[in-house]
């Protein structure tokens, strides 16, 4: 997943293949160990020490307006802070888990040659303006996923793998054949090959129910704002770009859920501003998929005050920086190398005020095929005299000049400015662009830029939602934002991805990483590691390892 | 031997005694004239700082120094090696606020000689030769004005890059107007007066006598308007580059300097002090000397 | 004053399209294909071709002009890039926002400004007339977002008595409105200072004076109202400044207008929201300024209107 502090993973995974996805089941579920233990020995100790009340009402800060409020649409963290929270699926996560469970499916069967999935559906879920969801609910929406106008991001998701679902696309069918409703609480739903991952597919907020009445009666665009779902929270106002109000859902199917009645959540793209609200105690909660901005987190971790209320969460991530393996002169090997040797990684941490750990590999430590100790003649060490002496080498001595594209949050700029410093020494000079969301996405898979500073999060704990994803050549210019193509590697990551899973497996992605890592396609930067705040008086808090902030778990204690 | 012994002692005598009289002339003119002494002292000591910036500051102004940074990766305050601290990435601030008066001056002048240019043709053509000229010159230099300066920045950013040559274009095309606006009133005024009727009857063709008789006759407002101009255009692009859509990094600038205080001043306040009082400096001056020359050149204009 | 409404109001109408044409001129400008953008790159060259049909784009510019202008006409601004919301809409919810900020910044400028003015215009050439003439001119050298800044750190954060940032009560506005105004305070005391000496300096007030007339009661019954003409006058540059100026101290303030909108938009290269805000911040000046050309007018019926 990509994933940047102001950004979209966005339409990234319109074009990610559905090979990848068949392995994500598989990963999902080891998960538990790679991200939960992730989240760090302080997750929820400090807070719950009261009993809980029932009700009540918080506020909380979003760091930028909301991209996207239709499922079929959002696609970033910020988005899915919301969405999740209108919308249910089929499948969801357990509490603080990776481990899939039922949600709006009551049970569900997959035939025996994994090609037909049929779903038994929840009686008397009600949509907020108290009509029932059914079966139809979710063709609807899977229809709207595959019409072209909408523009949907999760096309690639199921198309071609759900029958039927290109004619539709394409305008040659009115219904999408593979997907049945025999009566109101039955789904089926047949592809055309065997998916594993189908479960996780449908645990993701694209394929949640929608009312299509509804939808159809205020357009795509007016839906994109003004949702309706089944949800726990229902959407009391929105005023775009300051504020919006969530209201519990007092029909929601879940007993017991949301505890509690509003929250308000305020755009607050200040991250002082932020910050001073939670220490007056004003918001709850600043999750950790907002940025504690560096001054103010140096101050935190210092105060006594406040120190306890941070929540650690080591991410499955890495941030690396693409050098496009195509254009002149990151085409040669020895530039690559040297540029890897120039940047100093450990001051990058520093930067972050020790927020992350030195990246010399594609794989974040708790993804196997991490290897401890990498091979000497693929670990570039921070070396700013080999690096220049490679670059002389590779008919380069004076340098030459790029543009780099980048994020632009208040942290990736200084981490930029730090490498832009470094690279300057060995005598490439580099130009800074800093664009945000889909002008930054389109910036990256347009090729044009010779450096990109980006980021991977893990959909699922195994190297091919690394490897494949990002460095097959496949995927150029989709995901592969470094244009990295060779074809000895491309072979050998479609014959691992077809493989049982075992230590074979794992042997053979360490070797495809230590056959990339020679090339010295990117430098891999940093794992970043992530913080929460959250108050004493709020219970249920949790970093969740797929899901973003548990919004219908949270509750207050008497304060 | 004696003879120009005594030569030099009177030729000392002789320039003591002009010293002298300059001094009082001097003195006289300082004391009418105050605003223009303290404003050109001001910009003098930028002028100076630009020019000996590389003398002047201790450190390199882009490299990030390793002991710049405190062990958790904060700025270092104040101390005898890093006189105006360090900024967020580890650089001298002292030596980013001198450096950034290059850009500041560069920015100030060349922009405000843009505009001057345009501005005292468009305004000279105007104001003399009239009618349907003058109309549609005034139309444009109305619609000019009816943009809100920062927000045509960044239009223009946004379909080019950001970077300091958006400055140029933007008070290229807009920064003239209020210019022509004041030249075509006193090319009116001028047209009047009675030599340039005269040249006029003489039969001289437009352009001499726009060129030679017209223009040393508006030079006063002209020059007066050129130094508030420097002023303003220094503050623009520190504004523009606070917004990140001027000088772009690793160069110093002001702007950009503050834009980063903005951010650390809870752990860092020196990083709003230094650039800032810099800044305050830069245009206090010009705007000083303007306003003293006003006086002196034009004092009907005045206040 | 009826032929003088309908010249000013054909000469605003011919500013107006000026201003259309330049913001024209600079969003197709765009280096790229503005079709493509809408398609997305895995489209085939026919898609491209056929959107670049619908849109007009292969029409010649003259004509891809007048549908521009068609479509301003019908309050269409076209949707924005990030969040498909109908870019009027969008801006004209932050409008609000920055309408109130550039009234309360006007407010501190007319507050601050006048009675300095008036104050040094009393005193010409007095020590309170030097002190504020140094307070005047330090307040136009004053950049706008360091002062921000400054009482931001200062007021804000130091002594914790005001909001650092954002909106939605009285206490929001009053660092903003003031960081905003005090440069066009300074402004205010010059012209209402410069224009009433000059009215001291007439002959029918040198008259009432020999009469014996009070200091007071001259300045305030013949000199204030004449110095505040100009001051009204002024009213009309002063929005191009405020909104201007709003770009900076919302940025500062993290105040949710259209300043910030804009610059919010530039990173995500949002282009019709950012033309937008330009084209509709343009108009908003013009109008003002017929607006305060009638004030004028109503206030002082002698001037002549040429």
């Amino acid at each position: 997943m990509k994933q940047k502090v102001l950004s979209f993973k966005s339409v990234r995974t319109l074009l990610i293949p559905l090979f990848i996805l068949m392995l994500v089941v598989a990963g999902c579920s080891k998960d538990t160990s790679s991200n939960k233990n992730g989240s760090g020995s302080k997750n929820q100790s400090n807070q719950g020490a009261g009993e809980a009340v029932k009700g009540g009402s918080i506020k909380i800060d979003q760091r930028v307006d909301y991209a996207h409020l239709d499922p079929a649409m959002a696609y970033d963290f910020g988005s899915w802070e919301v969405v999740l929270q209108f919308y249910d699926q089929l499948l969801t996560y357990k509490p603080d888990s990776s481990e899939l469970t039922t949600e709006l499916a009551d049970s569900y069967d997959v035939s025996e040659d994994g090609l037909t999935y049929t779903f038994k559906l929840k009686q008397g879920v009600k949509f907020w303006n108290g009509k029932e969801m059914k079966a139809q609910s979710f063709i609807d929406q899977f229809e709207r996923i595959l019409t072209p106008a909408v523009g949907s991001p999760a096309r690639g998701f199921i198309d071609p793998l759900v029958v039927g679902s290109t004619d539709f696309f394409e305008g040659k069918a009115d219904k999408i054949s593979g997907l049945e409703a025999p009566d109101d609480y039955t789904l089926v739903i047949k592809l055309t090959e065997p998916r594993g991952n189908f479960l996780y597919v449908m645990g993701m907020p694209f394929f949640s129910p929608i009312d299509k009445e509804y939808v159809d009666s205020i357009g795509d665009k007016e839906f994109d704002r003004k949702p309706l779902g089944t949800g726990p929270w229902k959407m009391e106002s929105y005023d775009v770009g300051k504020q919006m109000v969530l209201k519990k859902n007092e029909n929601y199917f879940k007993e017991g859920e949301p505890k509690l009645d509003e929250i308000v959540i305020s755009i607050e793209s200040n991250e002082q501003n932020s910050v001073l609200k939670f220490k007056q105690g004003e918001t709850a909660f600043i999750g950790w998929n907002q940025e504690i901005n560096s001054a103010d987190f140096v101050q935190l971790q210092s105060d006594p005050n406040f120190k306890d209320m941070l929540m650690k969460k080591e991410l499955a991530s890495t941030y690396y920086l693409a050098l496009n393996n195509q254009v002149k002169p990151m085409d040669n090997v020895k530039v690559r190398q040297a540029i890897n040797m120039a940047i100093d990684k450990e001051k990058i941490v520093k930067l972050q005020n020790g927020r992350a750990s030195v990246a010399n590999q594609i794989l974040p430590p708790t993804m196997p095929g991490y290897q401890k100790n990498l091979p000497a003649e693929v670990d570039y060490k921070f070396d700013k005299e080999k690096a220049k002496k490679l670059l002389a080498e590779a008919g380069h001595p004076d340098g030459f000049k790029v543009e780099m594209l980048s994020t632009s949050g208040e942290t990736d700029q200084k981490i930029v400015q730090s490498i832009q410093a470094d690279l300057k020494d060995i005598g490439i000079d580099v130009e800074i662009r800093p664009l945000s969301g889909a002008s930054y996405s389109d910036g990256a898979r347009s090729l044009k830029y010779g450096l990109v500073y980006t980021a991977w999060f893990q959909d699922f704990p195994d190297p091919t939602n690394f490897l494949d994803v990002l460095l097959n050549g496949a995927e150029v210019p989709a995901n592969n934002w470094a244009a990295y193509n060779n074809s000895s590697v491309n072979e050998k990551l479609n014959k691992a991805k077809s493989m049982a899973f075992g230590q074979e497996r794992i042997d053979l992605y360490v070797e495809i990483q230590n056959e990339i890592l020679a090339e010295a396609p990117w430098v891999p930067l940093f794992n970043p590691v992530r913080y929460a705040i959250v108050q004493p008086w709020l219970k249920g808090y949790y970093q969740h390892p797929v899901l973003m902030d548990p919004l219908h778990d949270i509750s207050m204690t008497k304060k | 031997m004696t003879n120009p012994n005594v030569s030099t002692v009177k030729a000392s005598a002789v320039s003591i005694q002009q010293q002298v009289k300059k001094r009082n002339k001097f003195s006289r003119f300082a004391r009418s004239y105050p605003l223009i002494i303290i404003g050109g002292i001001m910009v003098f000591t930028l002028a100076i700082m630009a020019v000996f910036a590389p003398v002047i500051a201790n450190h390199n102004p882009i490299t990030q120094y390793p002991e710049g940074l405190s062990d958790i990766g904060t700025p270092i305050e104040p101390n005898d090696n890093f006189i105006l601290g360090t900024d967020s990435l580890g650089r001298d601030a002292l030596s980013r606020v001198v450096h950034g008066s290059i850009v500041s001056l560069e920015v100030g002048i060349f922009a405000s000689l843009i505009s001057l240019i345009i501005g005292v043709f468009m305004g000279i053509v105007s104001g003399y030769f009239g009618s349907w000229i003058d109309m549609i010159i005034m139309r444009i230099t109305d619609t000019m004005l009816a943009f809100p300066f920062l927000l045509f920045v960044i239009a223009l950013v946004a379909v080019l890059k950001p970077s300091i040559t958006n400055v140029y274009i933007a008070i290229g095309i807009l920064g003239w107007a209020t210019m022509a606006r004041v030249v075509r009133a006193e090319v009116l005024k001028v047209k009047q007066l009675e030599y340039v009727q005269a040249a006029k009857a003489l039969g001289s063709s437009s352009f001499p006598i726009l060129f030679i008789e017209v223009l040393p006759n508006i030079m006063g407002p002209v020059i007066v308007m050129g130094t508030l101009a420097i002023g303003q255009n220094i503050m623009l692009e520190a504004a523009l580059s606070f917004l990140g859509i001027g000088v772009q990094p690793p160069t110093a600038s002001w702007g950009n300097m503050l834009q980063e205080g903005m951010r650390i001043y809870q752990i860092a306040p020196w990083m709003i002090y230094g650039p800032g009082i810099a800044l305050i400096w830069a245009t206090l001056g010009f705007n000083l000397l303007g306003d003293g020359l006003r006086d002196w050149l034009d004092p009907k204009t005045g206040r | 004053m009826f032929s003088y409404l309908i010249r000013r109001i054909v000469g605003a109408i011919v500013v107006l399209i000026g201003i259309s044409i330049i913001t024209f001129i600079i969003a197709y400008a765009v280096p790229g294909d503005p079709a493509r953008a809408i398609v997305g790159e895995k489209a085939s060259e026919e898609v491209v071709q056929q959107v670049r049909h619908e849109l007009g784009l292969d029409q010649p510019l003259y004509v891809q002009y007048f549908a521009y202008i068609n479509r301003l006409l019908h309050g269409d601004f076209g949707f924005s890039y990030y969040n498909n919301q109908p870019v009027l809409d969008l801006v004209l919810s932050r409008l609000k926002d920055t309408a109130l900020l550039a009234f309360s910044g006007w407010t501190v400028e007319i507050l601050i400004g006048i009675p300095l003015g008036i104050l040094s215009a009393v005193y010409n050439r007095k020590i309170a007339d030097y002190i504020i003439s140094v307070l005047s001119i330090i307040g136009i050298s004053l950049p706008v977002f360091w002062f921000g800044m400054w009482l931001i750190y200062n007021v804000a954060f130091k002594m914790g008595i005001l909001p650092i940032g954002g909106s939605g009560s009285i206490m929001h506005l009053i660092l903003p409105a003031l960081t905003l105004g005090i440069a066009g305070a300074a402004y205010y005391q010059r012209l209402v200072k410069s224009s009433m000496v000059d009215v001291y300096n007439q002959d029918y007030i040198r008259t009432a004076k020999a009469n014996g007339a009070s200091p007071l009661r001259i300045t305030f019954k013949h000199s204030l109202r004449n110095g505040i003409i100009p001051a009204v006058t002024y009213a009309g540059m002063d929005i191009a400044f405020l909104l201007g100026g709003v770009v900076v101290t919302e940025t500062v303030f993290n105040y949710p207008g259209v300043g910030q909108l804009a610059m919010q938009s530039i990173q995500r290269l949002d282009v019709p929201v950012i033309m937008a805000t330009v084209l509709l911040a343009a108009i908003i000046v013009v109008v003002v300024n017929i607006i305060v050309d009638l004030l004028y007018f109503l206030i002082d019926p002698r001037i002549s209107l040429t």
